[in-house]
């Protein structure tokens, strides 16, 4: 049954020939080259029969110019199934849509967890990945490989050791060795103590080192004030410690504009919500432009998470305060109290912590053009005390 | 001519033993129990029912009865015959 082969793939149908004498029929398809099955006998005229789809045409010539009809059944095999598949446009969309779509999220990437480091760093390595364009939303594809996102780190991060990039599905995976910057070698090595400014010493604590001043000496930049060399015979250094107290004194300018603006929110708000993937955003909620004249803008984002797996989608919601500026003219008292509390704040900032401001006084206060400017001489209590490394037999 | 011719083939078909249907262009009839007959080398179906097939041949005509006929597969020379079959005639003319 040879000719038979293949009947699925092919595709026949079945005829139903009418006619006197519906054998001549068939006898002529047959002698055409048309494969011919399944011939049953309906009624004295009527027959049925089963041809391939491919020899539809051959019998159609053969019944052009004769007597017979042929009437054509419901065919089978593949290219009816597939003309059935190609009918059905809105499930060939669905499942193209769905196919990009799992395609899209599949490259999505969904995580990022960072190991073994400080959090400190890690905050500086998440910054960093993220100005590559690494974060929860990006698109894989647009991403360089694991090797180059390493190299990169490493190159831009001085703080880092080594670090491990790993891609495991939709999650980047990385791994931190964090340098130890601090040299062990040098925290050992002999030094003195020095002073870093010129001042007056009121009170020290030499912890290791022999003092080299006294109380109520006054001190240049650079004086030693403890020596690690502990006896004038000694060839072998110690590291001295210890705090050193001197008053020091500074000569500050400051100026303050005597016209003060204020910004106040009127209490009206608006918000607007917006979806954002990557660096896309999506608005969801809130339209139309914002009209106030004077605005301030807050943002809140959060991540959106499924059964606490965290997505890549933030929600983010911004919301328009509207302001009103006041303008109010200071005193002139009221400005010089706020220069100097700014002129001493500006220089507790320079300051080692334990520092204080024991006296101050106005040298010179001027106002011109709007603003209070003010020259102020302070009296400050600090440590002046900074290790400086003695290199030994050079 | 074609008498001579005639018998130069059965000559071949008996001497040189090669399948007599192809040497003498005569009809191959092959049966299977009662069910299947497999007719190769006819010249034509003349008529067909459920109880009775007429084919031609070179030497007359092939008849066949039977019940529930149902041609398997039909090429231009060959046909197989589904059915029951009961009696396999040949008639000359």
């Amino acid at each position: 049954m040879k000719p038979l082969q293949a009947r699925f793939l092919k595709g026949t149908i079945k005829l139903v020939i009418l006619g006197p004498n519906p054998e001549l029929f068939i006898n002529n398809c047959a002698r055409q080259g048309v494969i011919i099955w399944d011939v049953r006998k309906l009624k004295d005229d009527k027959l049925s029969a089963c041809i391939y789809l491919s020899d539809l045409h051959k019998v159609k010539r053969i019944r052009k110019g004769s007597q017979y009809k042929v009437g054509l059944k419901r065919g089978q095999g593949l290219p009816y199934v597939l003309q059935a598949i190609s009918n059905q446009k809105p499930l060939w969309l669905a499942f193209l849509l769905t196919a990009f779509l799992l395609f899209m999220i599949s490259n999505i990437v969904w995580s990022i967890h960072i190991e073994g480091l400080p959090q400190e760093l890690e905050t500086k390595v998440e910054k960093q990945l993220k100005q590559y364009g690494v974060e929860p939303g990006a698109i894989t594809f647009r991403l360089d490989d694991t090797a180059a996102i390493q190299q990169k780190l490493l190159d831009d991060i001085p703080e880092l050791l080594w670090i491990g990039v790993q891609k495991k599905g939709t999650a980047y995976l990385f791994e931190g060795v964090e340098k130890t910057l601090v040299d062990k070698e040098e925290e050992k090595s002999p030094a003195h103590l020095v002073a870093a400014k010129k001042g007056m010493i009121i009170s020290m604590y030499i912890e290791k080192g022999k003092p080299m001043v006294d109380i109520h000496d006054f001190v240049k930049k650079g004086e030693i004030l403890a020596s690690g060399q502990l006896d004038e015979r000694d060839t072998k250094l110690v590291r001295a410690q210890g705090n050193v107290f001197a008053e020091t004194w500074y000569r500050l300018e400051v100026s303050v504009p005597m016209k003060e603006t204020l910004h106040t929110t009127t209490g009206n708000n608006e918000q607007r919500y917006h979806l954002r993937i990557g660096s896309f955003e999506f608005p969801v909620w809130g339209w139309g432009k914002i009209e106030y004249s004077l605005v301030k803008k807050e943002e809140d984002s959060s991540q959106l998470s499924i059964f606490s797996k965290e997505l890549p989608f933030y929600w983010k919601k911004s919301t328009y305060y509207e302001m009103n500026r006041l303008e109010k003219n200071r005193t002139k008292k009221d400005s010089i109290r706020i220069a100097r509390h700014q002129a001493k704040m500006d220089l507790l900032k320079r300051l080692p912590e334990d520092s204080k401001i024991v006296q101050e006084n106005i040298l010179h206060e001027e106002v011109d053009s709007g603003k209070v400017k003010l020259i102020l001489f302070v009296k400050v209590h600090e440590n002046i005390a900074v290790t400086k490394n003695v290199n030994q037999g050079v | 001519m074609k008498k001579w011719q005639q018998q130069i083939r059965g000559w071949m078909a008996n001497y040189l033993e090669l399948p007599s249907d192809v040497m003498l262009d005569l009809p191959r009839v092959t049966t299977i129990g009662d069910f299947h007959v497999y007719i190769e080398n006819h010249n034509g179906l003349m008529h067909f029912s459920e109880q009775e097939i007429r084919l031609k041949s070179r030497k007359g005509i092939i008849k066949l009865t039977g019940e529930g006929f149902v041609l398997k597969l039909m090429l231009s020379e060959e046909i197989l015959v589904e059915g029951n079959v009961q009696a396999v005639q040949f008639i000359t003319d």
